[in-house]
């Protein structure tokens, strides 16, 4: 048996200091512990074991390289616990009133899904693990003949941006258009994964989104491709903005 | 040059017929080929590879052979003679190819109509099963014991199909008997928080718990869920054990059938005097 020589150790703590975030790069061999979600990387022969315990699941596997840096990223939260869905709706805990030709912002909450990738920071290709502490549940928007399967997420309300603890839940700052000439209620909200753009750092992780309301029962919502505060990087995409019918946007059609 | 065109070269056949058969065949050659990749690229999502070669094939050959019908008269071939022994052995291929003609329209209806996709679980005349391949002729399926059917495409065609994957979502559902010395509101509060825990069990459709009959030895809940089409039978298998096992480590029993039988006591009564 092979002694692990643990180069480098990490304990999250909810803490002010960003540096201390363990997105990585982590040198392997490695040790880290997230809220009790324990990630490691033991040297083998041919090269590492890769094994987290934690987040309601045990897994192990094996990476066959010799050298290689463990990165950890935010990315879409519709991979747990199956990929069933490319859409997350948000359920609003209250609903939101908007005036006639105004917009509005508010600040929601979203899951948060981490994927552990080595060697380079970037495409989906070298992502051999996401794991998430956040609720799982989904639900159908729509009619069960056409509905869509959505990852579901019900929020808090905020009107200034919440302090949430960045490997649960991440932060929504949603702009809410209502060109039309009377009073809207907002329930809920459907956004895509295509085109999600999260920017995160050491304290919080973000997304930007606008839902304009076309009319008494349809709503569009769309992604803003900047980050809330300065400083915040963006996380890797999985679902990339490939094909033209792929945009970010989805047609909310079956009510918000 | 217009008057050689004009000279015979057999019969009444002149080389300007020759000609002009000749222009009508390349055409329909060109036209065919035009056909077979408009046809492929149109259908090319809808229609495996194998069944396109197929379609393609008989749009492009059928085109042919009406050309090469339509020129016969011109290069000095009747085809009317043709036509009485044609008409014979078309009426003996006619009978006995009934059936391959009747399922290759059934399978071209089927690909216009689309009742089924492959991967879909289906139900056709108690045939359960995922269908793995819907040929011209005929749709295979594989049971879900893994065995592989054929079935012609008439009999799809003109059976009722079931299909429990064409929506996105089903609902499934158990009946969960609990003893009448129980808390049947403390039982259904435990399902509902079983149900909410588990990530496949649809927050919307709504799932619904109620007491649905008092029955001769239990108080039977009806617990309804809708759960993604495709993982359906994975949740269903995996709820109804730990409705079980949580339901018993609360206390709360699910009772076997069982009969009181009372003796009517103490019948045997003192008589005074």
């Amino acid at each position: 048996m092979i002694d692990i020589a643990v180069k480098e150790r990490w304990v999250y703590e909810p803490a002010e200091n960003a540096k201390l975030f363990p997105w990585g790069p982590h040198s392997c061999p490695a040790e880290i512990n997230l809220d009790g979600i324990v990630l490691m990387m033991e040297e083998r022969e041919k090269g590492f074991l890769y094994s987290r315990k934690g987040a309601g699941e045990a897994i192990e596997k094996l990476v066959l390289s010799k050298k290689g840096k463990l990165y950890l990223s935010p990315v879409e939260p519709v991979n747990k616990p199956l990929a069933l869905s490319s859409h997350l709706l948000i359920d609003f805990a209250a609903p939101i009133l908007v005036e006639p030709n105004s917009t509005r912002s508010v600040f929601l909450s979203f899951p948060v899904e981490i994927a552990v990738s080595v060697g380079r920071r970037g495409s989906g290709e070298n992502v051999i693990d996401i794991f998430t502490t956040s609720k799982m549940k989904h639900t159908l928007y729509g009619t069960v003949k056409d509905g869509v399967i959505c990852k579901y997420w019900a929020s808090e309300l905020f009107s200034v941006l919440p302090r949430l603890n960045p490997l649960e839940t991440g932060v929504l700052q949603l702009e809410i258009q209502n060109p039309n000439s009377g009073w809207v209620e907002v329930n809920k909200t459907v956004l895509s994964a295509y085109g999600m753009k999260i920017y995160y750092n050491g304290n919080m992780i973000t997304l930007n989104a606008v839902m304009k309301i076309i009319n008494d029962n349809d709503a569009e919502t769309s992604f803003i491709d900047s980050p809330l505060q300065p400083g915040l990087v963006p996380a890797a995409e999985r679902y990339s903005t490939r094909l033209l019918t792929q945009q970010g946007k989805m047609l909310m059609e079956d009510g918000y | 040059m217009i008057e050689w065109l004009n000279n015979i070269v057999y019969g009444s056949v002149t080389w300007l017929n020759l000609l002009i058969a000749l222009i009508i065949f390349l055409a329909s050659l060109m036209l065919a080929k035009i056909l077979s990749v408009q046809l492929r690229r149109s259908l090319k999502e809808r229609m495996s590879r194998e069944n396109l070669d197929l379609l393609t094939k008989l749009v492009s050959y059928g085109l042919i052979i009406v050309a090469i019908l339509w020129i016969m008269p011109t290069i000095g071939i009747e085809p009317s003679g043709l036509m009485v022994a044609g008409g014979i052995v078309a009426l003996a291929v006619g009978f006995a190819s009934q059936s391959i003609i009747g399922n290759l329209i059934s399978g071209l209806f089927l690909m216009g109509e689309r009742p089924v996709k492959i991967g879909d679980l289906i139900d056709i005349s108690g045939q359960m099963g995922v269908v793995e391949d819907i040929h011209i002729i005929s749709t295979t399926i594989r049971t879900l014991e893994g065995n592989f059917i054929r079935i012609p495409n008439e009999t799809v065609f003109t059976s009722s199909i079931t299909n429990y994957t064409s929506n996105p979502v089903r609902r499934f559902e158990y009946s969960v008997g609990i003893s009448y010395a129980d808390d049947a509101e403390k039982a259904i509060k435990i399902i509902k928080e079983i149900i909410d825990q588990h990530p496949l069990a649809l927050v919307n459709p709504k799932p619904q718990v109620y007491v649905e009959t008092l029955g001769d030895n239990s108080v039977d809940i009806m617990i309804r869920i809708w759960s993604p089409a495709k993982e359906w039978f994975a949740v269903k298998m995996e709820l109804l054990r730990v409705f079980k096992d949580e339901l018993e480590e609360s206390g709360i029993e699910i009772p076997f059938p069982q009969r009181v039988v009372w003796f009517g006591g103490n019948q045997q009564q003192e008589v005074e005097g």
